[in-house]
């Protein structure tokens, strides 16, 4: 059991040095080992797949590495034009362990021609390959495929450079899930860590829409047993990850004020309406913040609007926009808001003339929404 | 050897030129020849693999001096790569190519460019953001746990937005897209959306090569279709459907040639022909088929076989079809009268055997009297009698057997039966003839010891035309006597491989009909399948000498 041990923390060192510009100084025997390796370990995760004692063991000692410092001193600016050392390697990577290490070489510029070359030759059918390295090129193959494919088939679904793509949205909330669950199985809290470190790191409208999508994902059909053998080709589907695979992702985000902030304040409406129709506690927390947003606002005379403040602020157009769509979805969440409008509306006096409370203009525009919808109903002028 | 490599030169050059003209495939004329090219495109590339694998780079561009713009346009082709195992050959070819210690910038250059290549197969991070996205490498995820999701949610994706009416979506367009693409099971949702879609329009939208792509796959087991996709497939395009029926007859006739009717049966229900088969339209498509199959082989044992064990299974299938829309019966049978449709479907097994025979008789009657109606009507309605009878043979088996187990009360009207079972016109001159020979073969029941020369005496005849009546009624008595069972390999082995070989696939119909309708025949079944088990190793013996 040791020596599996130790030859997994060899393999996790070896795929992560394969990505950095240490890999110039391997030659044919460090590729041909350390695809041994992986071979090796492929098998492995194929026989411990099943959640038992060998694959917590495995996965404890993946945790430990990762917390440990980098051998390499973490440079993270190497000369070649490849990204940080690649994903921390999880009990699940170990199954395609061999296609991780062989990308990564293969976009390693400074991989030597020998080490590469060593590498190619097995890809080909009758490289010098042992029965079980048979596969290595088919599945890298398969991949090429499977790119292709999606390459012809994209651009059916009509979405422009502009808008954004809702498959590879979509796809990116699965693998969000997908992560997060392996962060939480290798440490309870780890999660939080992501989301934090994924909030700093990218650009805000790209990060609040795939949050959104994870939220927003269908519910598994059931828990899964032990005994269930989870997918060979994914790993990661949705109905894998049990039934609540967005309650740490949304324990964060309610945790969070500045990313729920900006998710009530940059979120396209209906989308928001939709996610808070989803998840009640969500719903709670976006009508405190509205609620509490509202107060900045004040009625300008001259302009015969309302102002907010803080001109990076809530505006009243955005105000108006969240209740009418919250008001339109379908209950709870039409009858919360409304609820909400007319406590603050009575709270606030209960004034009839517009320009002196923001909730009495906010219920106007309801009330007129609804008259409209009534009016032309017929005219079948809803959108 | 020269004429190969003669061969694969001048293929080079007009795939280097295909190459050349198809770019990326962006035009839809470009799209179009792909497609059409790209069988013979793999094939070609296997050789192309096959003889620089024993190569290294210069012997390479020796021989192929332009194989890096060959590889390289293809490598960009996304119809190439998405196509079957063009890309595993490809990748073959440039891990040929690569140089294991570059000695000159040429050499160091083609690495760089085979690496670069590489990479744009496999691999995402070249591509810039827009395809992997930021949040999946930030996520740590490569091209191994992205693709399959991808492909999967945009499988999803289309064919959700296929089967909405309002959606403008180009269906044209994406069957064509679909070609190259057709064995992948990521896209299997995709095709079932485009294949059962019923849209307004009255021609058909979807390209017939995607069609016939389809089926071709479906033919060769690569993809698992639903019922109810192929059955959309073979309504739309007749081709296919007709590809179908053929494939399956060579099936059963020519590669399993020796196949009992029960894996027959098995052959039969997997193709699913007999399912698609409850929609009229397609029973008759399926039935002409089978029709000039007959005429063409003068009516062979094994065509009967098959037309009869394809009718039990569409029948089961018609039966089972209890919710959906049921056609009548009329409908498959156009041409022939429906008393003789009902009284030919009933199941011999839903009647108690002593009641065979009464059924046989009405059987009988009915022919009779549409046979006799014949100068009324015209010739080609006594063949549809004839065919459609055909289609339920069983029943003519039984009438043999039960003539030779000498429970029929009026054996003539049996005879008849029988007789109009082989040769549906020129009654009355059979009629007697068929008669002196039953009385024949009656005779033997008491004659012992039994001697093959007396079988041979019985079908020597002077009369070819009731020859195979009087084998089939001799094969009964064979299996049905006490006597005959002793003598029956003999004499089988006397005969004709022809005759021996109807007569084998005569045991096996009835040994396959003993076990459906479950009839206790403990000597005779066990008999039969003895005889079919050495004498099919002896005519596979004499085959091979």
């Amino acid at each position: 059991m040791e020596v599996l041990l130790e030859q997994l923390e060899r393999f996790a060192e070896v795929l992560a040095v394969s990505r950095t510009r240490h890999a110039s100084s391997w030659g044919r025997v460090a590729v041909r080992r350390s695809l041994c390796w992986a071979r090796y370990l492929r098998h492995v995760h194929g026989r411990f797949r099943l959640r038992g004692p060998v694959r917590a063991a495995l996965e404890g000692r993946l945790r430990r590495l990762r917390l440990r410092p980098a051998p390499l001193g973490g440079d993270a600016a190497p000369a070649a034009p490849c990204p940080e050392s690649g994903p921390p390697l999880s009990f699940e990577g170990l199954g395609c362990g061999e296609q991780l290490l062989a990308l990564g070489l293969l976009e390693n510029a400074s991989l030597p021609s020998p080490a590469l070359h060593e590498l190619l030759q097995r890809l080909r059918p009758e490289g010098p390959a042992e029965p079980s390295e048979e596969g290595l090129g088919n599945r890298l193959a398969e991949l090429a495929r499977r790119r292709a494919a999606s390459q012809l088939l994209r651009p059916l679904l009509g979405s422009g450079p502009a808008q954004p793509d809702p498959v590879l949205r979509r796809t990116e909330a699965e693998l969000l899930l997908l992560r997060l669950r392996q962060e939480a199985e290798a440490e309870p809290g780890a999660e939080a860590l992501l989301l934090d470190r994924l909030w700093q790191q990218l650009p805000q409208p790209r990060w609040l829409a795939v949050v959104a999508e994870a939220l927003l994902l269908p519910p598994a059909p059931g828990p899964r047993g032990a005994a269930c053998a989870p997918d060979e080709d994914d790993p990661g589907s949705p109905s894998d990850l049990g039934p609540a695979p967005a309650a740490p992702l949304l324990a964060w985000l309610l945790s969070r004020p500045a990313p729920l902030a900006a998710l009530c304040r940059l979120l396209p409406a209906p989308l928001l309406a939709s996610l808070a129709g989803r998840h009640a506690d969500l719903a709670e927390a976006c009508l405190d913040l509205l609620w509490d947003w509202a107060g900045h606002l004040h009625f300008d005379l001259t302009k015969g609007a309302w102002v907010g403040s803080d001109p990076e602020g809530l505006t009243w157009e955005r105000l108006r926009d969240c209740f009418r769509c919250f008001c339109q979805a379908p209950a709870p969440l039409s009858l919360q808001a409304r609820i909400a409008l007319d406590s603050c509306r009575a709270r606030d006096g209960g004034f009839e003339a517009p320009g002196l409370s923001v909730w009495t203009d906010l219920e106007r525009e309801e009330r007129s929404d609804d008259f409209s919808k009534i009016t032309y109903l017929g005219l079948n002028l809803r959108f | 050897m020269a004429q190969d490599t003669l061969d694969t030169s001048l293929n080079f050059e007009f795939w280097l030129n295909k190459a050349v003209a198809w770019g990326q495939a962006t035009t839809l004329e470009s799209q179009q020849d792909v497609c059409l090219h790209l069988p013979q495109l793999q094939k070609f590339l296997q050789q192309i693999y096959e003889t620089l694998k024993h190569m290294d780079f210069h012997t390479a561009i020796q021989r192929f001096p332009l194989i890096g713009q060959l590889l390289g346009r293809l490598c960009w082709n996304p119809f190439v790569i998405g196509y079957d195992e063009n890309q595993k050959i490809l990748m073959w070819c440039l891990c040929c190519l690569y140089c294991s210690e570059p000695w000159n910038t040429i050499e160091l250059e083609v690495n760089i460019w085979i690496r670069s290549l590489l990479c744009h197969l496999l691999s995402s991070s070249k591509l810039g953001l827009n395809e992997v996205g930021t949040v999946s490498q930030a996520l740590g995820y490569t091209s191994p746990d992205y693709y399959p999701k991808l492909l999967k949610n945009v499988s999803t994706l289309l064919s959700i937005k296929i089967s909405i009416v309002k959606h403008r979506i180009n269906r044209k367009a994406m069957s064509l897209l679909c070609i190259p693409l057709l064995t992948l099971p990521d896209i299997l949702p995709l095709l079932e959306a485009l294949l059962t879609y019923q849209g307004d329009e009255s021609k058909e939208i979807l390209c017939s090569e995607f069609l016939e792509g389809v089926n071709e796959s479906f033919l060769q087991k690569k993809i698992a279709l639903s019922e109810s996709a192929v059955l959309s497939l073979w309504l739309r395009h007749l081709p296919s459907l007709e590809k179908a029926t053929l494939h399956l007859f060579e099936n059963l006739i020519s590669r399993h040639r020796n196949a009992s009717p029960e894996e027959m049966e098995c052959f039969i229900k997997d193709s699913l022909l007999p399912q698609a088969a409850c929609h009229p339209s397609i029973f008759r498509i399926v039935d002409e088929i089978f029709w000039n199959a007959l005429l063409e082989t003068n009516g062979t044992s094994e065509v009967l076989t098959v037309i009869q064990v394809f009718t039990r299974c569409f029948v089961q299938a018609f039966q089972k079809n209890n919710d959906q829309l049921k056609f009548p019966l009329k409908s498959y049978f156009p041409y022939t009268s429906p008393s003789l449709i009902m009284v030919l479907l009933q199941n011999p097994k839903d009647l108690p055997r002593g009641l065979w025979c009464q059924h046989l008789n009405h059987i009988s009657e009915i022919l009779k009297k549409i046979v006799e109606d014949q100068s009324t009507q015209s010739c080609r309605s006594l063949f549809e009698h004839w065919f459609l009878f055909i289609h339920f043979g069983e029943w003519a088996d039984i009438a043999a057997e039960e003539l030779l187990m000498l429970r029929a009360e009026s054996p003539a009207t049996l005879l008849w039966l029988l007789a109009f079972y082989y040769n549906p016109h020129d009654q009355n001159q059979q009629r007697t003839q068929t008669m002196v020979a039953h009385g024949h073969i009656m005779k033997l029941f008491g004659r012992t010891p039994l001697s093959v020369k007396d079988l041979q005496d019985v079908t020597d005849t002077r009369h070819p035309r009731i020859q195979r009546l009087i084998r089939h009624l001799l094969l009964n008595f064979l299996l049905l006597s006490p006597d005959g069972y002793k003598i029956a390999q003999e004499f089988i082995i006397t005969q004709t491989d022809e005759i021996a070989s109807e007569l084998l696939n005569l045991i096996a119909r009835i040994t396959y009909r003993w076990n459906r309708l479950g009839v206790e025949t403990q000597r005779p079944a066990k008999l039969a399948k003895d005889l079919l088990q050495e004498l099919q190793c002896y005519t596979m013996k004499s085959e091979f000498l």
